[in-house]
């Protein structure tokens, strides 16, 4: 049964409402965005909640996705929360400045509504966050409904983070989350107050007191530049846990690791590897394995960048077998998630079998009882 | 315990509202639910489908529902039934269609419990009509409510109306077809 708290409601809730609810919980001054599918609910919420005036704050109509996220490293600078969302083509079609909010450090929270990179195709694959999965942001992927509200959430409080100070991506799978309607349970907004503190601005960009910010950099610079966000993300390593524990024992929700393992580990053969509701799509298929003999468990990132290698070596060094499943592909190599766990079971000289297997491209579906199924093959 | 649902339906008769508030029932009896709309090139007119689960637990699942795993069928558009994957059901699943007649193709499934109800004439006493269309949600839940013996409450479906529509004419006009139906609804075989 559904259990309610006093302290939390629950609510029917797409995962763009997810989204649209913890961002008016967060109270962003800034909102610039641009509409496209699966994402345009998110803003559409949004700006109807600016409109009647439940939310109180900028909001920004743009003529294209490149601008949204121009306006949003703007307002970011002058002072403020900022928030934006896209998918797909309008990821890439930000680009340039996605890049330019990652490399010069703008903690702007993002979600980017999972959808294929195809010139006609609406579906969810990874392909479109994968292709920034260098761009210096941090990147989420979440599970379901509730995990899209509590991460959302985290991502302003982590991307605000003084030691931190970074732009995050919540990446949800279009459609499967963004349009299907699950019990949410929603944080107060006292409680949510408590949990994430206003704005402050480490630097603020004032006509009175001028200064440049992405000016013409010479090669010296750059390298200072690289090497803050290299440590930035070393510092984030450290912080991002403390953050979930914290939202962890405030909600009761999301656990105080960057990836979650479902299952024993410990008495565990094999680890199934996926992304956002492809890993819990996983945690069913256990019980169909378990029901044949086969003892499995799913290790989940929920945090992509920074890549959890510390967590992930830990896990791993207890299963035989591992399956890392990825709804991506780095064309000319294999699916990112796979490249990068190999690169970490080699250096940590790790010697357990590797298995890939790349799936549910353009919105393909994929069941439980398939991933039971490609788990029995290997065993 | 989980419980499947398929509703197929046309574009605009109500189809993936149907499944919004089949689960939204479900949510108010404290029960574990999921609305999963199929979008895509949908437009008025053209067949859709959307998926329902409730629970008891959590639900981890994601995809659509395997069809061998369905429960019932709840079809808005009687030439829909044509499309349905008869040797994938398992024996006892219910199919519920709106129309007087069951159809030949339908009638054929001795394993299957089949179900009618006139939901278009009832939409239509009830004054459910946008731009032409039969909005048939309601009338087709209320029907499914009497197949299932009442999986979800019929209070319960009358409050997520309610959450639906708001207060007025609307949410009367849908509440009247929900206990139309829910009357008037019978199992053929």
């Amino acid at each position: 049964m559904v259990q309610t708290s006093e302290k939390q409601k629950i609510e029917l809730l797409t995962g763009n409402e997810s989204v649209a609810t913890a961002v008016k919980l967060a109270k962003p001054q800034v909102i610039a965005a641009y509409p496209i599918t699966p994402q345009t609910t998110i803003v559409e919420t949004l700006s109807k909640m600016v409109a009647e005036g439940e939310l109180d704050c900028d909001y920004v109509n743009v003529e294209s996705e490149h601008s949204a996220m121009g306006a949003a490293i703007g307002a970011s600078l002058s002072g403020v929360r900022t928030f934006t969302a896209t998918s797909a083509h309008g990821l890439l079609y930000m680009g340039e400045l996605v890049w330019w909010a990652g490399l010069t450090r703008i903690p702007i929270v993002m979600p980017v509504v999972n959808r294929s990179l195809n010139p006609w195709n609406i579906w969810p694959d990874h392909q479109d966050s994968m292709s920034f999965r260098d761009a210096g942001w941090i990147q989420f992927y979440a599970k379901n409904n509730q995990e899209v509200l509590d991460l959302t959430l985290c991502a302003f409080k982590i991307a605000e983070h003084h030691k931190i100070w970074m732009p995050v991506m919540v990446c949800l799978d279009g459609f499967i989350l963004s349009h299907t309607s699950a019990q949410v349970s929603i944080p107060s907004q006292k409680d949510v107050d408590e949990f994430l503190p206003p704005f402050e601005p480490l630097a603020i960009l004032d006509p009175k007191d001028p200064f440049a910010h992405g000016s013409l950099t010479d090669s010296q610079g750059i390298w200072e530049q690289r090497m803050s966000l290299i440590d930035g993300f070393e510092n984030s390593r450290v912080i991002i846990p403390k953050i979930f524990a914290e939202y962890a024992e405030k909600f009761g929700k999301l656990g105080k690791n960057m990836i979650e393992i479902t299952g024993d580990i410990n008495s565990a053969d094999i680890a199934i590897m996926a992304l956002g509701t492809l890993g819990e799509e996983a945690e069913q298929a256990l019980e169909v394995l378990n029901e044949k003999g086969i003892k499995a468990v799913v290790v989940r990132l929920r945090v992509f960048r920074p890549f959890p290698r510390k967590e992930l070596i830990t896990a791993l060094k207890k299963v035989s077998k591992v399956l890392v499943i990825d709804r991506a592909v780095s064309f000319g190599n294999a699916g990112q998630m796979a490249i990068e766990v190999q690169a970490e079971l080699y250096t940590h000289k790790i010697e357990i079998e590797f298995h890939q297997i790349i799936r549910g491209l353009g919105g393909m579906d994929v069941t439980y009882m398939e991933i039971a199924a490609e788990v029995e093959k290997i065993m | 315990m989980m419980t499947e649902i398929r509703i197929l339906s046309r574009g605009g008769q109500g189809g993936v509202t149907s499944a919004k508030l089949l689960a939204k029932a479900g949510h108010i009896d404290n029960k574990f639910v999921q609305a999963i709309p199929k979008y895509g090139a949908e437009r008025k007119g053209a067949p859709i489908y959307a998926d329902v689960r409730i629970a008891d637990e959590h639900v981890k699942i994601h995809a659509p529902v395997i069809t061998s795993n369905t429960h019932s069928w709840i079809i808005l558009e009687p030439s829909l039934v044509e499309t349905i994957p008869f040797d994938e059901l398992k024996p006892g699943t219910i199919v519920i269609i709106n129309s007087q007649e069951i159809p030949p193709v339908l009638n054929e499934q001795k394993n299957l419990k089949i179900g009618k109800v006139d939901g278009a004439t009832i939409a239509r006493e009830c004054g459910l009509i946008k731009s032409g269309t039969l909005m048939l949600s309601t009338t087709m839940l209320g029907a499914w409510i009497k197949a299932t013996d009442n999986l979800v409450s019929l209070e319960a479906l009358k409050k997520a109306t309610e959450l639906q529509f708001g207060v007025g004419s609307l949410t009367d006009s849908n509440i009247r077809s929900i206990e139309m139906a829910y009357e008037q609804f019978e199992f053929v075989n």
